[in-house]
């Protein structure tokens, strides 16, 4: 059970410097599941935020919007669709703050993500017009490092480019199971018990998906053996 | 050395899924050695589980698409969703917390509609001429049996009794049926065995049905009980569901 008062080392954190992805220093997985301090400094800044501290919410939302929105962006392939279903994801979160229940808030953030992921599809399923305008967009492409050639950085936009369209034509299932897997560093139990599915459904998602990846990606094969 | 063509013969009909596995690790014990081996022997599947590898490790390195806007809430929009201390209770109600009241209220519903007949059925059958019970034929102390009114004594016409209405003997008087007195031979009592109770002609009908202060507060309370413990169970499951219909959020699903 929560304290109501939280320990100050876990109330007086800066968010910002214990993101998922900033604990990752040592090439683990960007966003491997957090350890038992994380779970308790949410759970700490998620009863704040039940009694109405709105500072506290925002914290957590500074902590975790950086981790929703690369998730997310995958998954629908549209900046703006994704940046609507955070968004909505976040407010979801807020309304429902006091049903948190279980040790980690956030797989259940990243449900109700996904959740609000597969709305933006199923409306994009019923009106086809534009599935994929993200393709058109060039801004979101990988920062270059300081070190790299003019060729490499095209090399590596072009991969992260071709990469990214042929996620978007496997199936959504699929891509979700991936891109938490190889990108989010979820293991196989916490995907399914996030999307809900059996361990062996997500294992043979992720392996199918891997194998049409292949497919699509026959005539690239170069760019990825880099 | 079998040539290309072959190859891609025989390479069509391994097990690419099992391949796919073995390249990340996850062929599982047992099938470990069958992907080791078709790996080995065969060079698409060792080229298969390499570029399986390749796709795993550049998917990983896929960069993050950096956020349009900053998603903290605001005070504004903090209070509109938060809604008024009514909206976070039916909110609340709607929660998996409260998913055990809805089997239980249902469970209520049933109990009070069952109540509720229990309590109207000796009335509906007050008012329908229907077979008079052993029970509503006990004679009441100090009333005069209608056995003993009727014409029993000149031998016509005589009285019927239901199944096991005891007789009680003349001259004892201030005892009920349901205490007879110690000095009273019950085999004396005289029982017919007339399945039902006809009224004779010239016969007096207006038997009481009840005992006083037993069977028709019971009915009362039943049905007064039944009809509360439902209307109560009605509002509950129709609040649930009112709540339910505005306030389930399809997100948390």
């Amino acid at each position: 059970m929560v304290e109501a008062t939280p320990p100050e080392s876990l109330s007086g954190v800066d968010p910002a410097a214990e993101t998922p992805e900033a604990a990752d220093a040592d090439g683990a997985p960007v966003g491997k599941p957090v350890d038992t301090l994380q779970h308790a400094r949410d759970k700490a800044l998620v009863e704040r935020a039940v009694g109405g501290d709105l500072e506290a919410f925002n914290q957590l939302v500074l902590i975790y919007q950086d981790y929703l929105f690369a998730l997310v962006v995958r998954v629908v392939h549209d900046r703006d669709s994704a940046a609507d279903a955070v968004q909505e994801a976040l407010f979801s979160c807020y309304r429902n703050l006091d049903r948190f229940r279980g040790d980690s808030f956030r797989s259940w953030l990243t449900r109700i993500a996904l959740n609000a992921a597969t709305d933006v599809l199923r409306y994009r399923k019923r009106r086809p017009a534009d599935p994929y305008p993200e393709w058109e967009d060039d801004s979101w492409q990988p920062p270059a490092g300081a070190e790299a050639s003019p060729e490499r950085r095209t090399m590596r936009r072009q991969t992260a480019r071709v990469l990214t369209e042929a996620l978007a034509e496997i199936t959504s299932d699929q891509r979700t199971a991936i891109v938490m897997y190889d990108v989010e560093g979820f293991d196989y139990q916490e995907i399914a018990d996030i999307t809900g599915v059996s361990l062996g459904t997500v294992k043979s998602r992720i392996h199918r998906g891997r194998l049409a990846l292949r497919e699509l990606l026959s005539d690239d094969m170069e760019l990825l053996r880099e | 050395m079998p040539n290309n063509h072959s190859l891609s013969a025989e390479h069509r009909r391994h097990d690419h899924l099992l391949v796919a596995r073995f390249a990340v690790g996850d062929a599982g014990f047992g099938q470990d050695h069958e992907a080791a081996e078709l790996v080995r022997r065969c060079n698409e599947c060792a080229a298969l589980a390499a570029e399986i590898r390749a796709i795993s490790r550049s998917v990983g390195k896929l960069p993050a698409a950096p956020r349009p806007r900053d998603f903290r809430l605001t005070a504004e929009q903090a209070a509109r969703l938060r809604g008024s201390r009514l909206d976070r209770w039916l909110r609340t109600i709607t929660g998996s917390g409260w998913a055990t009241v809805r089997p239980v209220a249902a469970v209520a519903l049933s109990v009070g509609m069952v109540m509720s007949v229990v309590g109207v059925l000796p009335i509906l059958g007050a008012a329908t001429p229907a077979p008079a019970s052993t029970f509503d034929q006990l004679p009441v102390a100090g009333a005069p049996s209608p056995e003993h009114t009727s014409d029993s004594r000149n031998g016509q016409g005589g009285p019927v009794a239901s199944p096991g209405d005891a007789q009680i003997p003349p001259g004892v008087e201030g005892v009920t049926s349901a205490e007879p007195p110690a000095d009273i031979n019950l085999s004396d009592a005289y029982v017919r065995p007339t399945p039902a109770a006809e009224p004779q002609p010239g016969e007096s009908n207006d038997l009481p049905k009840t005992l006083p202060g037993t069977g028709s507060s019971l009915r009362d309370w039943l049905l007064l009980s039944g009809l509360v413990v439902t209307a109560l169970a009605l509002g509950v499951l129709a609040l649930l569901y009112a709540a339910r219909r505005r306030y389930n959020d399809p997100l948390l699903r």
